[in-house]
């Protein structure tokens, strides 16, 4: 009746993953990594590429944030025929960690009438998700009543510069964190970030 | 290639390996698939708020569940427990005909169980068995506008939502209760989702409104025919429109319960009775029926043997 | 007598299944073949392949079988049949100047260059059932084949392509010339489409509507609903050649109709011009391309006084397999819906008294 590739199952559970996480801010999950990499594109972070062959195609626009963000960007549209666009008309946006609050401010939105146009931004933290470095917060849709996550200081300083932003909702963007081990965060446009414990100062 | 030898080499593998075999898992091609998750992951970033799709076509007529199929095929994976019910009833006709339909594009298990289901699609019902973390409901959606009563203009409507201005609607709801002393809208009661989009919540009675409230589970809805699908988070605030002094109420049921297991808290379905007196009531909800009846033989089973030790 | 939840209705529409399955193709009479479809009831065909959105009549063939004659269910099969095929690419822009013509007609003028070519159609004809025909069926076939032997021989060859009328007016500047923007292709099955939308996307809703459903808004237009007074500049039933990036592919068969419309001012224009309305559609359907190309009109006025005008209201309502689907789907259960209206009723009833 019909045929499941491996590659096909491998996408199909991805996407539970991201679904759940942007369900469900504050909660960490795992993305089932394929022990293999295919040779091409090897600049792109393992969890990354895994995301960008869930969701990306020709019908949608790429860009990059920070010098590791462009050159993935360049990369995801040469490998699987993705448009390249700037940052400020793309729909998917691959960025370091270390992405700067204007960076982060140039990324689109969405209108009123179309807020579903607002962009999603893939993060990469090398250094790990979780951590000591604090106390992160959540609250909002798919949170009940708050929660908490312990998070490493790229996150920490990343939430705060992200918590900064003022969306008008409905307009916003989306962002899902990944780091090494495929763990994955999921921020929608309508959580509330909070730092709420710094270790220093 | 000339199309005369393309179309004479689909034909004749049409029919030696018969009508099905090659679909992909899940009958939807990946790139059709993409473009609905994508949105999906929007729709969840925006709760309440329908995003425009392009509904592609499938062997199920428009009308019959298409959006409420094309979420469940984009998403289910072949480990899923899928549960499928109509108006409640897991043997009902549509819901007979979707389950084989997905069971057969994806070799997943198929169960009647609430407690048991990973996914499960739903057409004018929410179980009344309450649904856990990590499940997912999938509402079929006729029409997905609440404005379309009072505006039948799609584009108008969409201008509405986008500037909140839900005011045509309020007036509605105020001429029924000058009219009728209350809302009488039954099925399809406008909610208003984390405080900002007015929200046709599919033809669920009243008695389920209350239930999408800070649900655990994830609730996707899909309209194919009107190429529109939205979702709410879970732990979202879902509220009925509603005046202060005339309060959302639910179905009145008092003085009824279910014929079959007992119950008074769940959504009953009136049977007329042949000798014309009256009619008599059972659970709309075959599964949550099903239960109770055992739970009940079960007591009565156990108060049995008490009753036996007792008289040791 | 226990009520009891109704287990039994799987079975039942496995039952159902069954009985249609039998009724299709168990029946007393010899099996119909595709092949004998695909010619006498030819038209049929056309229509099925307009509504499904595929060109491939063996397939609307099939489907005409299987759903017992019924169109819109036939549409239906080959529209999901569709659905289920991977997507190569788009063809190159077909040039129906090119068409090796089976019929072309003018209602505009009296003559046209090239000629009017009546063809095969029944406009003429008196509506009498043959029977004489029917009769002896073997002797009309033979009959038939003779005669038009006879008329192949004693006929003037046509000419290998004809020159389009709306060509003719527009070297004249009497009809507005074709928009010099950049075409925008809009595929209306590849992504969402929002109202007021393009004239592409316009003509595809169009081209893929049920013939009924557009007939009855162009007929409203016809009869004053949002009049454009048409004139049938030109109608043509017959081949074109399909490529794609210059490779030929085949033949299909279409019908095209250009409608010229009432007079408007241009912009920058002082003389007036004619405003044109397009239609085409897979194989020959005249009925289809006509009143295709009188709404391709009526939703280019600038008012909107009454459904042909609209364009939300032509386009989301002439889809057959979308009305169709919705049409019956009222007959599935629906009672709870029902039972919550009942208890409305109930307690305002009680309110009362």
């Amino acid at each position: 009746m019909f045929t499941l590739t491996e590659e096909v199952l491998r996408v199909q559970r991805c996407y539970r993953t991201l679904l759940h996480v942007l369900s469900r801010p504050g909660t960490l999950a795992r993305l089932d990594l394929p022990i293999e990499r295919k040779n091409r594109l090897v600049s792109v972070p393992s969890p990354l590429l895994l995301a960008c062959e869930c969701l990306l195609d020709e019908k949608v626009t790429v860009s990059g944030l920070t010098e590791r963000g462009r050159l993935w960007a360049e990369e995801i549209s040469r490998g699987m025929r993705v448009k390249l666009a700037e940052p400020e008309e793309a729909d998917f946006v691959l960025s370091g960690v270390e992405a700067s609050t204007s960076e982060l401010l140039s990324l689109k939105r969405g209108s009123l009438l179309a807020p579903e146009e607002g962009a999603t931004l893939f993060v990469y933290v090398e250094e790990g998700i979780k951590g000591d470095a604090g106390l992160l917060g959540f609250a909002g849709p798919g949170v009940r009543g708050r929660l908490s996550l312990r998070v490493s200081a790229a996150v920490l300083d990343w939430a705060s510069r992200r918590g900064k932003l003022c969306f008008e909702y409905p307009m916003g963007f989306e962002a899902f964190l990944f780091d090494r081990e495929g763990n994955v965060l999921g921020i929608p446009r309508t959580c509330e970030i909070e730092v709420l414990k710094p270790r220093r100062g | 290639m000339k199309l005369s030898t393309v179309a004479k080499g689909v034909e004749s593998s049409l029919f030696s390996n018969g009508p099905s075999t090659g679909y992909n898992f899940g009958y939807l091609n990946e790139e059709i698939k993409r473009e609905i998750r994508r949105k999906i992951l929007k729709a969840v970033a925006i709760p309440g708020y329908q995003v425009p799709y392009s509904s592609p076509e499938i062997p199920i007529a428009r009308g019959w569940g298409t959006g409420g199929l094309q979420i469940t095929l984009s998403i289910i994976g072949p480990e899923e427990r899928l549960k499928v019910i109509d108006q409640g009833c897991d043997d009902s006709v549509n819901a007979v005909n979707l389950k084989r339909f997905i069971s057969m594009m994806t070799g997943c298990e198929v169960t009647t169980e609430t407690t048991m289901a990973t996914l499960i699609q739903t057409r004018h019902r929410v179980p009344d068995t309450p649904l856990k973390q990590g499940q997912i409901l999938v509402f079929q959606v006729p029409i997905p506008e609440p404005l379309r009563e009072v505006e039948p203009k799609v584009e108008l409507c969409r201008r509405m939502h986008a500037e909140g201005d839900y005011g045509l609607m309020w007036v509605r709801l105020y001429e029924e209760t000058v009219r009728w002393g209350r809302v009488t809208v039954g099925a399809r009661y406008p909610v208003l989702v984390h405080g900002r989009y007015v929200m046709d919540p599919s033809p669920i009675p009243r008695w389920d409104i209350p239930k999408l409230n800070r649900n655990e589970a994830l609730l996707l809805f899909g309209a194919g025919r009107e190429k529109r699908l939205y979702a709410v988070p879970p732990h979202t605030s879902v509220e009925p429109l509603e005046f202060e002094d005339v309060p959302f109420t639910v179905e009145d049921q008092r003085g009824k319960a279910c014929e079959l297991c007992g119950s008074r808290d769940s959504f009953l379905d009136e049977i007329p009775r042949e000798d014309g007196l009256g009619s008599r009531w059972c659970c709309s909800d075959t599964d949550f029926c099903s239960r109770k009846r055992l739970e009940v033989s079960r007591a009565k089973g156990r108060a049995l043997i008490l009753k036996k030790d007792a008289r040791i | 007598m226990g009520y009891v939840a109704v287990k039994g209705g799987e079975k039942a529409i496995l039952n159902s299944k069954e009985l249609l399955v039998a009724k299709t193709f168990g029946h007393e009479s010899e099996p119909i073949e595709v092949h004998q479809i695909l010619e006498q009831f030819a038209l049929a065909v056309d229509r099925v392949m307009g509504e499904g959105g595929l060109y491939w009549p063996k397939l609307a063939a099939y489907a005409l079988k299987q759903a017992l004659g019924d169109s819109f269910e036939a549409a239906f099969l080959v529209r999901a049949f569709r659905s289920s095929v991977p997507r190569r690419g788009y063809t190159d822009p077909i040039d129906t100047r090119k068409m090796r013509v089976h019929r072309r007609i003018s209602a505009a003028f009296k003559d046209v260059p090239g000629g009017q070519i009546l063809g095969a159609t029944p406009d003429y004809g008196l509506r009498f059932i043959r029977f004489d025909l029917f009769e002896n069926l073997h002797q009309a076939r033979i009959r038939a084949k003779k005669a038009l032997e006879n008329l192949a021989r004693a006929g003037i060859p046509i000419p290998d392509s004809f020159p389009k009328i709306v060509d003719i007016l527009r070297e004249q500047g009497l009809l507005v010339s074709p928009p010099s923007a950049p075409r925008i292709l809009t595929d209306i099955t590849m992504g969402t489409v929002s109202i007021p939308t393009s004239r592409s996307a316009r003509l595809q809703f169009l081209a893929r509507g049920e013939t009924g459903g557009l007939l009855a808004l162009a007929y409203s237009s016809m009869r004053g609903y949002g009049q454009i007074h048409p004139a049938i500049g030109e109608l043509r039933v017959g081949d074109v050649p399909v490529y794609l990036e210059g490779r030929p592919l085949g033949w299909i068969r279409v019908t095209e109709c250009e409608v010229i419309s009432r007079m408007e001012r241009g912009e920058d224009q002082d003389d007036p011009h004619f405003t044109m309305g397009y239609g085409l559609c897979f194989g020959q359907n005249e009925l289809k391309a006509i009143s295709m190309a009188v709404l391709d009109r009526t939703m280019q006025m600038d008012v909107c006084e009454s459904p042909a005008q609209d364009q939300e209201f032509v386009l989301l309502h002439t889809d057959g397999i979308e009305a169709m689907g919705f049409c019956l789907h009222y007959k599935l259960p629906h009672y709870v819906t029902f039972q919550a209206d009942l208890n409305q009723l109930r307690g305002v009833r009680r309110q009362k008294g």
